[in-house]
């Protein structure tokens, strides 16, 4: 199982915020990005969390001199709207592309860029928000609801070529009060690309809790990294006691 | 560093191609990104990266008159590395989204992993895999990042240089024939033990 910071990103600044909302700066996106990567992170997440509101690419800047000395695969979301943008992130040092509104408003996006890019750069992004025992998927950090159920939406993702998915739980996001396993179960189930699990992470419980049931391929965390929470080997150390196999780095 | 040898990293419009002009970066390695035939003749050594899918990366290339360089470089004895999409090009056809002619370097065929889904179990094949390598000159023994759906399938044994494994099917994950190369990880996205190997053929024969 494959560990990913994730690190969202606002005028030049790492922030984070709770259910996606109350953005609070927590520090530089290259301190940030190379402290993780030494201390044996596998993946980085940098989502422009301002992107697809005002329809701007931000992002590609900071990537160039994040990833200068960072060497493990970087993914690249917020505001990937067409091909070309998919470029200019690849261009800028990403390996990967996330995308959500993009593929809301265009879900060919998804199949031309798979086509062209391999369906191993593409990660399809799902902003899930519980509304009894279903969700609903949303875009704009949780803002907008699209009517799309997240499980049929994510059969539609993967149909349409997407290598990865990654599922945001809106409602856990931020709280440190452990995973939506509910919604990652039904996505995993859903689906036979890899998924990665985001959102509510804050005690190596609820890893336990979620490998219990869910085998996700990834997890992916912001709080309990900025905030000194959990370090990544005490989730890695976890892991292993769960049986999952993890990348013995740094 | 000698900075005598000058290596060509291949620019044909799908690649990840700055994750590995940074990697040599750190390397002070003399590196030209480049999409120019005269570019790559002039090299001493080249890097094929691969982000993409197989006929669209081969489309690029033919386009560009970026194949027959890359062949005429491979016939001139200097060394070729590929990875990932670019060490699959370097075979006779893929069969990722129909049947695709390759550049034909390496006999063999580019197929899906075999490879049943599952709950755990998962194509693409994303992640960390330790590379058994034939001869033991590689200088670190560690894992290495994947992310792939297809494999190469080499019909010549002796070209396997690296295997790997992924949900109890083994892999060709590396392939070398005399100055050619290929790797299915990512040197350039696996830390310290990819950055060690791309030293490797960055340094040899200087």
């Amino acid at each position: 199982m494959r560990v990913i910071a994730r690190l969202d990103i606002k005028n030049e600044f790492v922030i984070k915020g709770i259910h996606l909302e109350g953005l609070r700066k927590v520090g530089d996106p290259c301190d940030l990005a190379k402290q993780y990567y030494e201390n044996g992170i596998d993946e980085l997440l940098l989502m422009d969390a301002v992107a697809s509101l005002y329809d701007r690419n931000n992002l590609f800047h900071i990537i160039e001199s994040a990833c200068r000395e960072v060497f493990i695969p970087i993914t690249v979301g917020g505001g990937i709207r067409q091909l070309s943008d998919i470029d200019a992130a690849l261009k800028s040092g990403a390996d990967k592309v996330a995308i959500n509104t993009g593929a809301v408003n265009n879900p060919d996006l998804i199949r031309e860029a798979s086509m062209r890019y391999g369906s191993q750069a593409i990660v399809a992004s799902i902003e899930a928000k519980r509304a009894g025992d279903s969700w609903t998927a949303y875009v704009d950090n949780g803002r907008e609801p699209t009517g799309k159920s997240v499980i049929e939406w994510s059969e539609e993702l993967a149909e349409l070529g997407a290598g990865e998915i990654i599922v945001t739980s809106i409602d856990q996001e931020g709280t440190k009060k452990g995973f939506d396993i509910d919604l990652i179960e039904q996505v995993n189930r859903a689906v036979t690309i890899p998924v990665i699990a985001c959102g509510g992470l804050g005690t190596t419980t609820h890893i336990e809790q979620l490998v219990d049931r869910v085998q996700p391929s990834a997890i992916a965390c912001a709080s309990v990294f900025h905030y000194k929470v959990l370090g990544i080997t005490d989730i890695k150390q976890t892991l292993i006691g769960c049986g999952r196999k993890v990348r013995e780095a740094a | 560093m000698n900075s005598s040898s000058r290596v060509a990293v291949l620019d044909y419009g799908a690649g990840n191609v700055r994750s590995i002009m940074n990697a040599l970066a750190v390397m002070n390695c003399d590196a030209v990104l480049t999409d120019k035939p005269e570019d790559i003749e002039a090299s001493d050594k080249l890097i094929i990266p691969g982000v993409g899918a197989f006929a669209y990366c081969m489309s690029q290339l033919s386009e560009s008159g970026l194949d027959v360089a890359i062949k005429r470089f491979a016939h001139s004895g200097k060394p070729i590395l590929g990875i990932c999409v670019g060490m699959q090009m370097l075979f006779d056809a893929s069969e990722e989204y129909g049947e695709h002619p390759g550049l034909g370097l390496l006999p063999g065929r580019v197929k899906r992993l075999p490879i049943e889904t599952n709950d755990a179990i998962r194509l693409p094949h994303i992640g960390w895999n330790n590379v058994e390598f034939a001869e033991k000159d590689v200088s670190m023994c560690a894992e290495f990042y994947f992310v792939h759906s297809f494999a190469c399938f080499p019909d010549k044994p002796g070209d396997v240089y690296g295997a790997s494994e992924y949900a109890g099917v083994t892999f060709t994950s590396a392939v070398k024939r005399n100055n050619i190369c290929g790797v299915q990880f990512h040197p350039e996205r696996s830390g310290a033990a990819g950055i060690g190997f791309l030293t490797d053929f960055v340094e040899a024969g200087k």
